[in-house]
């Protein structure tokens, strides 16, 4: 997708009338700040593994109202079925699909805008959240009430199913007010041909509320995932983050916490399985902007085939911001002659009294182990698949919800199956 | 915490010992770059006109490159065309110590380097680089008895010609990167080291330098070659005068190991850091350092201490071509008051077997501000390469920073990578432990800091420790009480 086929889209988006008005020059002002700088490509620090050429290449076209289903879907295919759903079909909100639990209040992304005055506090440096402003689509925020604990998780299913080349911009806004609590689960399924999904989530955490973010990545081999996810928390708020991705051709997480209020902690845990020649990026921004906070990034790899990774952690401690704990890890199997992975754990420190620390590992199964457990009557495979499962299970078992922990793991399975290791 | 911040308050006021001004005439060129200046470096260096074209190769490369911006350091805009490239002391040609410039000795002696002592105590070969000119060598006869060749970079041009076009610019290419570029265009001299076939060196190889002249850029090149089965080990140390305008230093150090031979090249770099509250008049140290290991069997080894320099942007490096070969990078870096640092290594790993291990220890005090910055790359042809990084980092104060970027670059599913890293504070529960048992807040933080150094330290030659831990004393435990 050159220049040229965004501003032709971005013609088409600003001609849509359904959008009010207001929104009009945000999108206008996001678009001519992303062309500033056009599209990453390699000689960006950031983006110097991750090789977006297939991208620049396909021209993508917005999602119309064809693409809505013309029937009502069945979503059991997808899993989890017994939780809250909201469905977004294309970028097109399936309203007789979903359903929220009571306490959470859903809102369309106008409405928002009307409430916030239009003045969002929009990402200026990040190309493709200013991308997603001045193309998004299918926006909501999910709101929970002061001392609400929702029990029931919540679920955002993003279905990118197309046979066209598509791209959609979901913009989601999540806020949690003081002492609330909720579990959601963001999920991306679909079998589609080439297409784009630039998604970019906000939250807010407020003082003293928890939010547990479960991502799970499935799109299909000819997808091109971009997160971008914004978190800014409060005071002796909590957010624990844990992603599951094993689907797409590139996927890329930009994940940005915010510590913001003295005694906020952010828990971020990724497991990635790639095979083929998937290529996937997590970037890892923790910004510790105010003391006593605790954070730590926890991301893992499994490579098969000629897959690829990259681990781009950066910690920033901010000065001031004393007595923080934060700890990076970064740990890779290589499953085959082919894979390759980049890890770039990194530490930004301006403040003393502080105790950081990473680590990053790579490496192929021990073979001492595999041997180890092959003189004791088990064969070459299981063997490997019992090291394999030991390896990620630290990820999974840290999942509270024991139906989505359930769904993980069959998932894994099934992983595990398809590939030879 | 009050006592200890009393001693690091007394002590970060500490002016910089090694401050002064040697006053010898001296022949300059006037300042400022083009192709000229670098035919007249030429011609007064008497150089082959091979020599002369890849010097303009790389002049006319350099004009085409842009200042690299990727460190985390900031400093001011360099006037390249305000810098005299060529300055040598007046009288050269010296057969014996007696006819050194008495105040050139006198510099010596302040630094505690004496020529002569030294000669008679450690044994060590001193290849006196003063500005850019060797003045003086000593032990030139024990080494020739051994077929060592240790000598400065122009005479090395001069007698051995062959040895020098085929090996320079192998390992750091004129267009590597915009510092060593501009050194190949403009290098005034250095150092010289063939080790023969089999040969393991007598003595500890070791230069001085030091930049004197007042707005000269100091452009060092050393080339070091060890043959098969030959082992040497270089030292390499740096101590500077006061001043207020900024200097550049952009060496270029190339190491070319051959089958089964060692090389260990330990440095401590001691140059004046700029003014302890404004920063200002400090030393760029902007050196490209890269080994390779050429064959089988062949080990590189690095050690550094870095206590000097206002803005040091460092990386010695190792290529493991050979199989089964070592690289191996060891390193302290203090920044206190205004300095900045930017240093880290890289390993390569080409052929089968290779190891390397990197063990980077940051004391970050005052203003001072530290990156470590390292990149490890596994190669698709690197079975069974193996990789232990750890960079740990202590900050003293509330001003200053230090960061990690380790970048890791796995191909080989073969291969075993580890690295792991920590950043904190003296944890004020280590002191206190320490002050219970009679330990005075200054001794502990100073026990404390040895302690964390001493991976490193045991690595440098004996001569050198003792240099090193003087000029930590300086530098570091003034800092940190």
């Amino acid at each position: 997708m050159n220049i040229s086929s965004f501003q032709t889209e971005f013609n088409k988006i600003m001609g849509r009338d359904y959008f009010t008005n207001h929104v009009k020059p945000i999108r206008a002002q996001a678009f001519n700040n992303f062309l500033e700088e056009g599209l990453p490509n390699k000689n960006w620090e950031d983006w110097r593994h991750t090789d977006l050429k297939p991208i620049k290449e396909i021209d993508f076209r917005l999602s119309e109202i064809s693409d809505a289903p013309a029937h009502e879907l069945d979503i059991t295919e997808f899993g989890l079925d017994d939780i809250h759903t909201i469905v977004i079909y294309n970028g097109h909100y399936q309203e007789s699909m979903s359903s929220i639990p009571n306490g959470v209040r859903l809102i369309s992304l106008s409405e928002y805008g009307e409430q916030k005055g239009w003045r969002f506090n929009e990402q200026k440096d990040s190309p493709f959240d200013l991308l997603n402003t001045a193309f998004m689509d299918s926006g909501f925020c999910l709101s929970v009430d002061k001392g609400v604990q929702i029990e029931s998780p919540i679920r955002i299913l993003f279905i990118s199913s197309s046979e066209n080349k598509i791209m959609v911009s979901p913009r989601v806004y999540i806020e949690l007010e003081e002492s609330s609590s909720v579990t959601f689960v963001e999920q991306h399924e679909g079998n589609s041909k080439e297409y784009l999904l630039n998604s970019s989530l906000i939250m807010g955490i407020k003082r003293n509320s928890r939010m547990c973010h479960i991502r799970i990545q499935n799109n299909s081999g000819n997808t091109f995932n971009i997160g971008n996810i914004h978190v800014h928390q409060d005071k002796e708020s909590h957010y624990s983050f844990y992603q599951f991705a094993y689907g797409s051709k590139i996927g890329r997480l930009n994940l940005f916490t915010n510590l913001n209020g003295k005694g906020a902690e952010c828990f971020l845990n990724g497991l990635a399985l790639t095979c083929d020649h998937q290529h996937l990026d997590n970037h890892i921004i923790t910004n510790h902007n105010a003391p006593n906070c605790t954070s730590s990034q926890n991301f893992k790899s499994l490579l098969n085939d000629s897959s690829s990774g990259v681990f781009n952690g950066r910690t920033v401690v901010s000065k001031g911001a004393e007595k923080t704990d934060s700890n990076q890890s970064n740990k890779n199997i290589l499953l085959s002659k082919g894979s390759l992975m980049n890890s770039n754990p990194q530490l930004e420190i301006y403040a003393d009294d502080v105790k950081c620390s990473h680590g990053s590992t790579t490496g192929a199964l021990d073979r001492d182990a595999i041997f180890y457990i092959q003189s004791r009557g088990i064969d070459m495979t299981s063997a490997k698949a019992l090291l394999v499962r030991g390896f990620v299970s630290e990820m999974i078992e840290s999942i509270s919800n024991k139906y989505i922990k359930q769904y993980v793991i069959s998932k894994f399975d099934s992983w595990l199956n398809e590939n030879t290791i | 915490m009050s006592n200890e911040q009393q001693i690091i308050d007394s002590n970060l006021n500490k002016e910089y010992e090694y401050g002064f001004v040697t006053d010898i005439e001296s022949e300059t060129i006037p300042p400022g770059l083009n192709e000229d200046v670098i035919r007249i470096i030429s011609q007064k260096k008497d150089e082959p006109q091979w020599l002369l074209e890849w010097r303009l190769k790389a002049f006319r490369r350099w004009t085409k490159m842009k200042d690299p911006d990727w460190a985390k350091v900031k400093y001011p805009d360099i006037d390249y065309q305000s810098i005299s490239y060529y300055s040598a002391p007046k009288k050269k040609e010296l057969s014996s110590l007696d006819e050194v410039d008495p105040q050139l000795l006198e510099t010596y002696n302040k630094l505690g380097i004496p020529l002569e002592e030294q000669k008679m105590l450690s044994g060590v070969a001193v290849d006196a680089v003063f500005d850019s000119v060797s003045i003086a060598t000593t032990f030139k006869d024990e080494l020739k008895k051994a077929g060592v060749i240790f000598c400065s970079f122009s005479e090395a041009v001069k007698d051995y010609p062959e040895l020098v076009q085929k090996y320079l610019g192998t390992v750091v290419p004129y267009t590597d990167n915009y510092f060593a570029t501009l050194n190949s265009a403009v290098f005034t001299d250095g150092s010289f080291v063939y080790i023969p076939k089999g040969v393991r060196c007598p003595m500890e190889l070791s230069t001085y330098f030091r930049i004197n002249e007042a707005n000269t850029g100091q452009f060092e090149r050393t080339l070091i070659i060890a043959d098969e089965g030959s082992h040497v080990s270089y030292l390499e140390g740096c101590t500077a005068p006061m001043r207020d305008e900024n200097q550049l230093h952009a060496a270029v150090v190339e190491l070319v190991a051959h089958k089964d031979s060692t090389i260990k090249y330990s440095t401590v770099q001691n140059w004046y850091p700029g003014h302890p509250e404004t920063g200002a008049g400090g030393i760029y140290n902007f050196v490209t350092k890269r080994g390779t290991c050429l064959e089988e069997n062949s080990r590189i080894s690095w050690t550094q201490v870095e206590t000097g320099s206002a803005v040091t942007w460092k990386y010695p490096s190792c290529i493991l071509k050979g199989n089964n070969s070592v690289g191996e990078f060891y390193s302290v870096a203090v920044t206190n008051n205004h300095q900045q640092a930017d240093t880290g290594t890289k390993m390569i790993h080409l052929g089968k077997n290779t190891k390397s291990t990197i063990i980077s220890k940051g004391i970050s005090a005052g203003k001072g501000q530290q990156t470590y910055r390292g990149e490890v790359k596994i190669m698709k042809g690197a079975e069974q390469a193996r990789n232990f990084s750890q960079c740990d980092s202590i900050l003293i104060g509330s001003d200053c920073g230090a960061h990690t970027f380790p970048y890791i670059d796995v191909r080989n599913p073969t291969a075993q990578m580890e690295h792991e890293a920590t950043t904190s504070n003296i944890g004020e529960d280590q002191l206190f432990y320490c002050n219970q048992r009679g330990i005075s807040s200054e001794d502990a933080v100073s026990m404390i800091v040895n302690g964390f150094c001493k991976e490193v330290f045991k690595e440098l030659p004996m001569e050198f420790a003792v240099e090193a831990t003087k000029l930590m004393e300086v530098t570091l435990e003034g800092s940190v009480g």
